[in-house]
C-alpha cells in the first residue's frame, strides 16, 4: 500500500525483469512491494536513503533524465564502481551539490544528486 | 601502499607534541583545539580547518568539559605527490612518464581555512564513516582524494587569487605579504572573542598598521575589522544553532560590546534576527 508520508518517483522501463535486476542487484535498492497501476503489478523499490521509486513497464520512445536524491554521493559512487555499473561517470561538483550519472537498461539517464547548501558560509 | 591516518573522535582532554612527517588537514565540528606551531599560537574553532605541511612540527591541546568533536587527517607525503601527479599533470605528461614526474614535495601556505562548501560535506561524511567503523580502504581513499581535491580548489580562491589581487609586481613580495596577512587572519580567528587592537594584529603579522590595512583590503576586499566582525557573527551563528545559551551571553562570548549592535549587524548580514534564526 502506498504510504502518503513518502514521495514516490516513477521510472518508466522497457523490461521490468531486466530493470529489477539492475536496480536491485546492481544498485542495491531494496525490493519493497508491488502496487497495481492500470491493471499492472508494478514493483516499488526503496533506495538506501529511504526514498521510493516505482518501476512501470512500457514502450519507451524517448529515455528520460531522472534525478534521484542521495545523502552520500561518494559512498554511492564507490559502491557502484565495485558493482561495475557501466557508463558510470566520475563524481561532478555542480551548483546544486555532488552528482554521479549512469544509464539504466532502458536508456534512462540516472543522476544521483547529493544536494548541498553552499550559501551557508 | 601509503600510510594516511584518519582520526575522528570526541575528546575531552588530549595533548600531542612534535607532530610532524605528514600533511595535516584538521577540522573541529564542536569545541576548540589549541595549536602551537613554532612561536605561533592558534585556536581552531568550529567552521574552520587548518592545513599543515609535512615538515612542520606542531603541538596541539584539547581541554574541554563539553568535549571536542574533530577530524584529523594525516596525509602520507607520497600520497599527496601521487595526487598532484594524477590530478594536476596533463594526460600527455602522465603517458610519457607513467611513474609520475619527480618534483619537490609541495609546500602549501599553512593557514586556517573556512570549513565550508564541499570540503565540509566530504569531511563530515568521512568522519561519520570512521565513527561507524568502516574500514574499506578504497572507500576511505575516495574521500581522502576528494578532500585533497576540495582543498586544492579552495586554495585557488583563498591563496592563489588573493595573491594575484595584491598590488605588487614582484612574485616573492606577493608571497611574503600574503603569508603575513594569513598570520594576521589566523590571529583574528584564534582570538575573535578577545579585545583585539589593530596594533596587535599588525605586530604579530610583522607589518605596519598602514601596510596591514592597505594590503589586507587588497587581498580580502574588506578591512581587518570587517573580517573580525564576520568571524564573530559566524561564531554567534554557530552558538545560536548549537547551544541553548541566552543571546546576551553569546554577545559576550563572541566579543561584541553590546547586544543592540550585535542584533543590528546579525540582521544586516543574514537578513534575520538572532532570535528568529535560533
Amino acid at each position: 500500500m502506498i504510504d502518503f508520508e513518502h514521495e514516490y518517483l516513477v521510472i518508466f522501463v522497457e523490461c521490468e525483469a531486466t530493470s529489477l535486476r539492475f536496480f536491485v542487484d546492481m544498485l542495491g535498492f531494496n525490493r519493497d512491494e508491488n502496487i497495481e497501476i492500470a491493471g499492472r503489478n508494478c514493483p516499488i523499490l526503496q533506495m538506501q536513503n529511504g526514498h521510493y521509486i516505482i518501476l512501470i513497464e512500457k514502450k519507451i520512445t524517448e529515455p528520460e533524465h531522472i534525478t534521484l536524491v542521495t545523502d552520500d554521493c561518494l559512498r554511492d559512487y564507490h559502491d557502484f564502481k565495485k558493482r561495475e555499473i557501466e557508463q558510470l561517470g566520475k563524481p561532478e561538483y555542480l551548483d546544486a551539490g555532488l552528482a554521479i550519472s549512469f544509464y539504466d537498461p532502458s536508456g534512462n539517464k540516472i543522476t544521483m544528486l547529493e544536494s548541498r547548501d553552499y550559501t551557508d558560509a | 601502499m601509503n600510510s594516511n591516518e584518519i582520526i575522528s573522535e570526541l575528546t575531552y582532554d588530549a595533548y600531542f607534541t612534535e607532530v610532524t612527517g605528514r600533511y595535516a588537514v584538521n577540522a573541529v565540528f564542536s569545541g576548540e583545539v589549541d595549536y602551537t606551531i613554532d612561536k605561533r599560537k592558534l585556536t581552531l574553532v568550529p567552521g574552520s580547518f587548518i592545513f599543515l605541511n609535512d615538515d612542520t612540527s606542531y603541538a596541539h591541546k584539547i581541554a574541554s568539559d563539553e568535549g571536542v568533536s574533530r577530524i584529523s587527517i594525516a596525509f602520507d607525503p607520497e600520497y599527496v605527490n601521487d595526487f598532484e601527479d594524477s590530478v594536476l599533470e596533463s594526460d600527455a605528461v602522465l603517458l610519457d612518464q607513467p611513474e609520475g614526474r619527480r618534483r619537490d614535495r609541495p609546500r602549501l601556505l599553512e593557514s586556517i581555512y573556512p570549513l565550508q562548501g564541499d570540503i565540509k560535506y566530504n569531511l563530515m561524511h568521512l568522519s561519520k564513516h570512521v565513527d561507524n567503523g568502516v574500514d574499506d580502504q578504497l572507500l576511505l581513499s575516495e574521500y581522502l582524494n576528494h578532500c585533497l581535491l576540495n582543498y586544492y580548489h579552495l586554495y585557488r580562491s583563498e591563496v592563489t587569487s588573493r595573491k594575484a589581487s595584491l598590488n605588487f609586481l614582484n612574485g616573492t613580495t606577493k608571497n611574503e605579504i600574503l603569508k603575513r596577512l594569513c598570520v594576521a587572519k589566523d590571529y583574528m580567528i584564534s582570538n575573535y572573542n578577545k579585545n583585539i587592537r589593530l596594533e596587535d594584529i599588525a605586530e604579530v603579522a610583522c607589518l605596519s598598521v598602514n601596510h596591514l590595512l592597505r594590503t589586507f583590503k587588497q587581498a580580502y576586499q574588506q578591512t581587518p575589522h570587517q573580517y573580525l566582525t564576520k568571524i564573530r557573527l559566524r561564531q554567534a551563528k554557530y552558538l545560536l544553532r548549537n547551544t541553548d545559551r541566552p543571546i546576551n551571553e553569546i554577545v559576550d562570548i563572541v566579543g561584541f560590546e553590546c547586544p543592540s549592535s550585535f542584533i543590528r549587524l546579525f540582521r544586516n548580514s543574514f537578513n534575520v534576527t538572532p532570535g528568529k534564526f535560533r
